[in-house]
Order: C-alpha cells, then structure tokens, then sequence
C-alpha cells in the first residue's frame, strides 16, 4: 500500500515548521521576564476527575507559595476518546499555536499518556524547557532515561495491598470483581493487576470486568454472591466506548453494588470506596508544585530527587465500615476513620473538644464556660474547681484567660493572655495597664467596646490590634462577660482573649490577593465573569461593564442575560446550566448587546473553580468579541457553498447526456401508452379496462419522470448545509439509480458490497450525493482505456469504527501515478482535458466539514480507491 | 390492418417502456413479443419466423450493437430498428451502416414508429423474397457437375468460348456442349440472364469485358 502523499506532506511541514519555531522560542525565552509560564499538559483533560484534585492542588500550591507571578497554560491529550498518535500531530500543532512567540518556563505532563507523550516529543517540542513529570506510575518511566533538564514527582501504585487490605477486613473473600475500563492504558494496568494477583489466585477468583459497559457493571455488581468483593481500579472508557469524565462513576457503583468495594485513591474515599491505603492525588499536587517552585527559581531539575509517593495514608470512610459489620478494632494501627455521624461525635464529645478548631471554642465555649459559672460561683470550692477546668480547656485550645475586678481594678490574667499583657510577676494588672497593650488606633474601639458591656447587658467582644511586650503587633480577639449585682452595678468581668494574627494575615492575604485578581481581571483585555456555587454572577470586570454600558448591580445574578440575544438565550442559558450541572468546562457562542445598541458575537469559555481544598466554588468565565472572526466564516462558508455549487452543476453537465436518457425512458413509456389509448379509443372497440390500466401506467410514469427531476434540482440546489440524520447505503443507491444510464453508456459494471443494517451518519444528503457522484465519474474516466470487461466499478460501505462509517469507491484503471497523488487535492490540478479540476478538494472539504476524513489510494497492481468516513448520528445522551 | 403473420420483436431492459410500445404496436394490429434483455431474445429467435426487431440501444450486458452483429453473423434477415434514448450521431450511424432499418429516439412517436415499422416489414419481405430467388438459384447450380460449374464460372466472368478452352485445356466443342448444358440447368436463355443469376448467387464479379 502506497502511504498517502499528502499526510507524509503535511506531516513533513509541520516537522519544519515547529523546528524553525523551536529555535526562536529557545532564544526568545532566554531573556524573557515577565510572569512565569507554566504549561500544564493533561492526559484526559483538566475536567477529568482524577486530574482534578491533582490539578487542583498543584494549581493552588504553586499560585500561593511561589514569589513571582504564574502564567498557566493548559494542553490535553484527551487520551480516552482518541487512539493515541492520531491526535499526537493536533497537539503538537496546538502548542505551537499556543505558544506563538515564547517557550514556556516548565512543563508539567499530569498522568502517564502526558508524560509519555512529553517524553516522545522532547526532542521535537520542548527542548531546552524543563520538564516536571508528575502523576505518573513508576511502572510508566521504565524505559525512559531522563535527562538532565527533567525531574518527575512519581508515585507507584501498591495493587496487592489493596487485595490484601480488603481480605484483612474480610477474610472469607473468595471472588473479586474489577472495574477496570477498556481505554489502552487501563489494558496496561489489567495487565499489571493479573501479574500482581498472582499470589491471590489459590484462593481469590478475580473477574476484570473491561468487557462490559458501564449499565452492564451496574448490573453485574448488583448480584454479586455472598463473599465478594469489588476492586474499583478506575473507568475512563468502558466497553461500549462510552468516556466517564466525573468521579460520579464510583458512587454509581457503588449505588449498584451489593458487596464492599475498595479502591486506590484517597479522593474516592466518601464516594463509596470502604478506604484502606489510600494514595492522595492531592499530595502529588502538593509535592509537584514543590518541586515545580524549586525549578522556576532554578534549580536544575536533574539534581531534584523526590521519593516515590506510595500509598501510606490508612484512611477509612466509616459509614461503609458499619455497612458492612466491621470493627474499628480490625483495622491496622495508624488508622483514621472519616465520616462519622453526627450521634458518633457526641459521644466522644471530649475528645472533640479538645481538638476542635479555635473558630468553634471562640464562639461556642466562653459562652458555656461562663455559665457554668455563674452557676456554681456560690461554691468557692466549686469555683477553684471550674477555674481549673477553664484553665485546662483554655491551655488545650492556647486560649488566654482574664478576670477583671471591676471593684479593685485589678485584672488578673492566665495563659498566652499574661504574657502579653505586661502583668508583672505576679500576673497582674489593671485598666490601664491593659489598654497600654491596646494599639493606639484601636483604643478607643475597646474602651467603648468595655463600656457598652458594662452599661449594656454585660457581653463584650472585640478585635483589636495588641503590642506584645516585645514590641510586635499582634491581631486579638476577645469575649467578656460582666457579673452584676443585684442593682446591676458590674462587680468583675471575666473572658477569654486569643491570639488570631496567623487567620488575620490569611484574611488579609486573600483580600489582598483578590484586590489582585480584580485588578487583573480589570486591566484583561477580555470580558471576565464570575458566578457562585448557586450559579447566580457575582463578578464582572471593567471591560465587561465597558462593553455593555451597564453597572454592576445591573449585571449580577441573571442580570447579564438582559443583554444575550433572545434568539440566543435560551441554548445559552442551556450550555451554562447543564455545564455548571455537571461542573464541566464550556465555550459557547452568542450575541451580546454593546453599550451602542448593537448585538455583537462573544465566544464565552467558562470553567469550574474550587478552592485549596477542592471544594466547588462555581465558574469563572472569559468573553471575546469575536463578530468579525464570524462574518469572515460565514463569507468562507458562503464562498464555499457557491464553489460546491458549481462543482456540482459541472458535474451534473458531465452526466447531462444520461441524465436526459433517465428522463427519457418514463416519457416514450407516457408517448407509447397515451397513442395507444387514442389509437385504441380513435378504433371505435376501445376495452374501458384496457384504457383504464393504461392511464394509471402513464400517471405512474409520470410519477417516475417527476422523481428524477426532483433528483436532479436538489444536486442543482443551492443552498444551505441541511444536516439530518440519513442512512448512507440509500445515498449510495440513489446516486447509483442516477447514473444508471451513464453507467451503462460507459459500460461500466457496478458490484455493491453494502454492510447491513448500518447506524444513521449525520450528513447533508446532496453533500454526500455530490461527494459520491464525483468519485463514481472519476473512477469510470479512470477506466475509459479498459477494454468493456475489464470497467468494474465496486462500492462498499462498512462501520470502521464506532462513531465512523466508511465508503469507497474502487476502480481497475491504471491507478494515480506518485506526481498526480502529490497534486491531488490542490485547487484547480486536473488531469481530465475539460476537467475544472476541484471535484477532489471539493469531495474532501464537505468530508472534512462532516467530521469524517477523504483518502486516496493506489491498488496493489492497478487501479485506485477514494474511501471517506462519516461519523454516525449520536442520539442525544442526557 | 396487418395480416402479414408477422410478429414484432421488441427487446428493451425497461419494463414499463416495453409494455408501452406492446400496446401501441397492439392498438395497431400487430402482435409483439416482448424480451427484457438481448440475451432473452437470443434464446427464443427463430430464423424462419418473419418480422420486425424493434431494440433498445443501451442495455446492461449484451447491447444492442451486440444483438445486431449477432443477427449479421447469422445471415438473418430480420430488419432491426433501434431506439435510443439520446440521439448519438457515432452510433447511429454505425448501426445504419451494418444495416438498421431506422435509428429513431426516445420517446418516439406513434406514426414515426409505425411507418419505420412498415418499411421494415416491406424490406423485409423483399428481402425473404431475394433470399428465395437466391435459394432456388443455389438449388440449381447444385444440379451442375464440377466440369459444367467451372465452364459457367468462366462463361459469366466474359471469357469467349475459345478461350476458356484453351485454359481447361479441352475442345472448343466439348466447352459448347458444356455450356448449353449450363443454360439449360440454370433455365436462362440469354448470357446477359445467366450473369445476373450468377452475381445474385455471388459467382464471377470480375467485370464484364467491354463489347
């Protein structure tokens, strides 16, 4: 088989063209500043769900610790919906695009087809960029030398702890089901779990359910037997090609499944995993974005080690434990159990105390505390009692505490509280005292903070800048309550003070870091929205108030669909909710009103934000006006259509002669039988039946000649792309019944090898017709020089694929010669004396338009064969 | 209308047009017999029958070019006439010249066809009529020996007497004996008659020697 000319062609240029721009990127990138530019590649895309908390975590790592700014940018492989190589060259052309002046400062491949493919195409697309491998098995690195300029945060997968973990909890398993997916990277690793299971095997049957789809699993795992178990490896693509992106796919399980089911990651564990040794995708984040840091300020990637992260976290959900009947006590030391209810935590309400955050004692304990109190203050020994048990709580929690005799104005104070008010030796002070170790610019807000509590109702609460003896200014928050006498006069005030400086500086961080996101945000040049968990707007920049003319408060919530388009509307509204739904990235197109009036075309991306701890936060989106880019469309397409028009009118012309003869043959049928009626009439003996069957002959090849015409004005049409879904084989037929006299002209003989009962394509019936029209007169020129046997046209049609359908036209010419193949699908290059020379590129740009790809080939001794595809009709999948 | 006993042949791959031309042909009184594929009418073609081919020019498999060289081969006498769906000049006239009676297109109209179908008939009976004359000339030049046929071949090719002796190598009244013989079998009186039997039975065409 001859290789196609033009694929080694385009491959070849772009071969060039990314080592031209590899040699400016290298030297640009030398001197550039700036922010610094990361490039995160992903193996299945960044909604991916085991990419998330990866992603995530290495994002927000990364964004927070590191000094200078980031520029991240993103690249998937979308491994499980492309059979890999293919989509290779795409990328490859993608990131040449993406970095159109200047290489990035690392580069970052998450999971092993990303590190694979960075790996294989270091020398062509990174070169001189360091690389930071990360999320990848060690099993994928083998084989691999990695350079000097490269480093990978690894982690290895311990398969057989997983087995043994489940048959420590459960050890009459004998049968465990795997879900493990059917992509070529879950076949690796069902490879590796055979391998690694082999010590099970005497006494644990294991099933790999690869071969089923996702309803199947669903129930299969809901009537396992008694003693099962089920290992949840991971889905991507399950056997009837369909890929799950969301980690719903392990709850659906898991909601199927009537045995207990365990898993890998520790970002499964609350979805329906039991737990066990957990490896956290999250860490590997962490620990990448380490590493990454130490890269962009530097260091030589070679010289950074990283161990190997393993599974070392024994994490459980709880809930699934009591599901299944197992105790806390069978667990292995070092345990933590996750998830209990809410009746649990009471009864270790101690031990909850003194760990809970300071958040909750700040509000919830000072108040007990000090009812507890009041209602034992009548028992001195009670009192030295609570006393002790406040100190205690409030060194548990470094709380300070104070009591201030309002008689005395002595203030008597304990814990990290005396040592920042300048006490003295014997821990005390008094009102003066404490407000010398008040701020200056907060003083007055404390002093009428004490007086309102001492003239109020006797709470007192403040926030307010401390000066520790030391010097250093600390942020303290305090709560006080004052005990009246009968005659409400005060007698004392006692509290709780706590140093909140650490929380205070990430407040004040975050507001800082947003005061710097919007700055951002306002100085973009592009429309940027931000909307909440609830999917309501909460944020708009500058440009898009510029843009739209309208003020903020106009915008929030549902204002800004106000100005969509209400042709647009409701698909926008669609895309937006069943995105936020299903937390996936979009991008959309729509017509949004500018300050003048007039509508113009956005492209809307919007993407889901989650924050350190991966919690959903909801989208933040960008617009750009991208009305000329669709004008320039629409004219191509418009361009487009005409030049098919002509193609097909002049292809048409060719057939015109045959075209006639099919007319032809209904009429003299008309002619023939309407004389023959006269004649019969006209005779005088005329038999009414006879008469009659002859009328309804003409009325039905009438009917005949009208259908040709029909055929022949639609390939004439000119007009829009009408989609619909159709069944390929009938196109073949009908373009067969069309040429039928032009076939039998040029004696040609037609074999068919149609495959049955094919799925639907979704195609543009005269497109295709004009397609297979084009082929069927290119091959029956090719033949024109065979003696008449020897012009045997062959037409097949057959599924290559699960989304594609495959056609092709084979004749028995003397095939294309290598300089014609080269030329082939230039504009205007023909072969053919009155040829126009755009039947080929035309057939190939509506195929390319479909989504389907046009080939031509040589055959083994002569002749040639156009095969094209067409990709099928995908019912709606809600 | 027609009482000649002869039938139509109509041989067209298209049903409906067959069917049509049937009744038009019935409406004027003659009898059809109808064939979808040349190879069909191959296969049921009597020789002795007389009539009419009424022939569909393109046709899958064998056309009717094909069906025409067919009949050539076979000496038949049946008149062919084509009908097309588009009128190519090339073919036409190929088939013409190999002997079509009428190259008509489709769709043909009644009198068109019907006077095509006339003169195919009244050629074709001239021309079973001269095949018959043909025949009864064959029969009697079958009754002449190998000597008597020699000396007629030479008789009607100009030579005189003397000369066709000369060449046999006999008497010159041994060749007038001969030569009496031959006239009498033939049933000719005159020399002028004898040429004419001669060349309709495709004996002697060399020319007549100038007298």
């Amino acid at each position: 088989v001859v290789l196609d000319g033009w694929v080694r062609d385009s491959v070849a240029k772009w071969i060039k063209a990314l080592g031209w721009m590899l040699l400016t990127l290298s030297a640009l990138g030398a001197t550039a500043t700036g922010p610094k530019r990361v490039l995160l590649l992903y193996s299945f895309g960044r909604g991916f769900a085991p990419s998330i908390p990866l992603d995530t975590a290495f994002r927000t790592e990364l964004a927070q610790q590191c000094k200078v700014p980031i520029e991240f940018h993103e690249a998937s492989l979308e491994v499980p919906r492309f059979v890999a190589g293919e989509s290779q060259e795409a990328v490859v052309a993608y990131l040449q695009t993406l970095f159109g002046g200047r290489a990035p400062d690392l580069v970052v491949p998450f999971g092993g087809p990303a590190v694979k493919f960075a790996l294989q195409q270091r020398a062509r697309l990174f070169q001189g960029v360091p690389l930071l491998l990360a999320g990848t098995d060690a099993r994928h690195l083998q084989g691999f030398t990695l350079d000097t300029n490269t480093t990978a945060v690894g982690h290895s997968f311990e398969l057989a702890h997983v087995i043994s973990n489940l048959e420590r909890l459960r050890p009459d398993t004998t049968n465990i089901m795997v879900v493990v997916g059917n992509s070529t990277l879950e076949t690796f690793w069902r490879g590796e779990m055979q391998r690694e299971f082999v010590s099970f095997t005497n006494r644990i049957a294991f099933t790999y359910l690869n071969e089923l789809s996702l309803k199947e699993m669903e129930e299969r795992l809901g009537h396992l037997p008694p003693r099962s178990g089920i290992f949840y490896f991971s889905l991507f693509v399950d056997a009837a090609g369909v890929p799950y992106e969301t980690a719903d796919v392990v709850e659906t399980l898991h909601a199927a499944a009537n045995a207990p089911m365990v898993g890998l990651l520790e970002e499964d564990l609350g979805r329906g995993i039991m737990g066990g040794p957990l490896l956290s995708l999250s860490q590997v984040g962490r620990e990448a974005a380490h590493v990454a840091m130490r890269i962009l300020s530097g260091e030589s990637p070679g010289s950074i080690h990283t161990p190997t992260l393993r599974q070392d976290r024994l994490v459980y959900d709880w809930r699934e434990l009591q599901e299944w009947g197992i105790k806390e006590s069978q667990l292995p030391a070092g345990s933590e159990v996750r998830f209990r209810t809410p009746g649990f935590v009471s009864q270790y309400r101690g031990r909850i105390l003194a760990a809970a955050s300071l958040c909750l004692l700040e509000g919830g304990l000072i108040l007990a505390l000090v009812r507890e109190l009041r209602r034992r203050r009548l028992t001195e020994h009670s009192l030295r009692e609570s006393q002790e048990r406040m100190k205690l709580a409030a060194s548990a929690a470094e709380l300070g505490i104070w009591d201030w005799d309002l008689v005395t104005d002595e203030i008597w104070a304990r814990g990290p509280t005396a040592e920042r008010l300048d006490t003295g030796q014997a821990g005390r002070t008094d009102y003066n005292g404490f407000l010398r170790s008040v701020h200056a610019e907060d003083r007055r807000e404390v002093v009428q903070a004490l007086d309102e509590a001492l003239k109020g109702d006797g709470d007192y609460e403040s926030v307010h800048r401390a000066l520790y003896p030391d010097g250093q200014v600390h942020w303290v928050a305090a709560r006080g309550r004052v005990e009246f006498d009968a005659k409400h006069t005060p007698l004392r005030m006692r509290g709780v003070a706590m140093d909140i400086t650490t929380r205070k500086q990430a407040e004040m961080l975050a507001l800082e870091s947003e005061r710097r996101f919007i700055l951002m945000a306002n100085s973009a040049p592009v429309l940027i929205w931000a909307s909440g968990p609830d999917k309501l707007c909460t944020f708009f920049n500058q440009p898009w108030l510029n843009f739209t003319g309208r003020t903020l408060e106009q915008e929030m919530g549902n204002g800004w669909a106000d100005g969509v388009h209400s042709d647009d509307l409701a698909g926008c509204l669609k895309v937006y909710n069943e995105s936020f739904d299903a937390r996936q990235q979009f991008t959309m197109e729509y017509r949004l009103r500018r300050h003048d009036g007039q509508y113009r075309w956005v492209s809307d991306n919007g993407v889901p934000r989650y924050d350190a701890r991966g919690d959903f936060l909801g989208y933040i989106g960008s617009c750009m006006d991208v009305t000329e880019r669709k004008h320039a469309e629409s004219e191509a397409q418009g361009a487009h259509q005409q030049l098919a028009h002509v193609s097909r009118v002049s292809t048409l012309g060719e057939l015109a002669g045959s075209l006639a003869h099919e007319l032809n043959q209904p009429l003299a049928a008309i002619l023939s039988n309407a004389q023959a009626a006269q004649r019969f009439l006209n005779g005088g003996n005329a038999d009414l039946d006879e008469v009659r069957e002859i009328l309804k002959d003409i009325v039905a090849e009438d009917r005949r000649a009208g259908e040709v015409i029909v055929r022949m004005r639609a390939m004439l049409r000119k007009g829009e792309t009408h989609m619909a879904p159709l069944e390929l084989n009938q196109v073949i037929w009908e373009v067969l019944g069309l040429m039928r006299s032009e076939l039998l002209s040029r004696r040609v003989t037609t074999t068919t090898h149609l495959a049955q009962d094919l799925p639907l394509v979704l195609a543009d019936r005269v497109q295709l017709q004009q397609v297979l029209l084009n082929l069927i007169v290119n091959a029956c020129d090719a033949m024109s020089d065979n003696p008449p046997p020897e012009r045997r046209l062959t037409i097949t049609s057959q599924l290559v694929d699960p989304e594609l359908i495959e056609a092709a036209v084979t004749d028995i010419g003397p095939g294309f010669a290598l300089d014609v193949l080269e030329r082939i699908f230039e504009p205007f290059y023909t072969t053919k004396p009155n040829g126009l020379g755009l039947g080929l590129p035309i057939c190939r740009s509506i195929i390319d338009a479909h989504g389907g790809q046009l080939l031509v080939e040589n055959g083994e001794e002569r002749g040639a064969t156009v095969r094209f595809t067409v990709p099928l009709h995908k019912k709606e999948v809600l | 209308v027609n009482d000649t006993g002869c039938r139509i042949y109509l041989v067209d791959d298209d049903p409906s047009v067959l069917k049509g031309l049937s009744r038009l042909l019935c409406s004027a009184g003659y009898e059809t017999v109808q064939f979808s594929s040349a190879k069909q009418f191959m296969e049921h073609y009597d020789a002795d029958e007389p009539g009419c081919l009424v022939l569909d020019l393109a046709m899958p498999g064998f056309t009717g070019l094909d069906l025409q060289r067919w009949l050539l081969e076979l000496n038949s006498p049946l008149p062919v006439i084509f009908l097309t769906g588009h009128g190519d000049v090339p073919t036409s006239v190929r088939a013409i010249k190999k002997g079509a009676v009428d190259f008509l297109t489709k769709p043909v109209n009644d009198e068109e066809l019907l006077r095509a179908i006339r003169e195919a008939l009244e050629h074709e009976s001239a021309t079973r009529m001269e095949y018959a004359k043909v025949a009864a000339i064959r029969a009697r030049l079958g009754t002449l020996t190998p000597r008597e046929r020699e000396v007629m071949e030479h008789v009607v090719s100009g030579q005189l007497n003397k000369q066709i002796a000369d060449v046999l190598g006999t008497a010159l009244q041994t060749i007038k004996v001969h030569r009496a013989r031959v006239m009498r079998k033939m049933g000719v009186l005159s020399l002028a008659e004898l040429v004419q039997l001669a060349a309709r039975a495709g004996i002697g065409r060399k020319q007549l020697p100038d007298s």
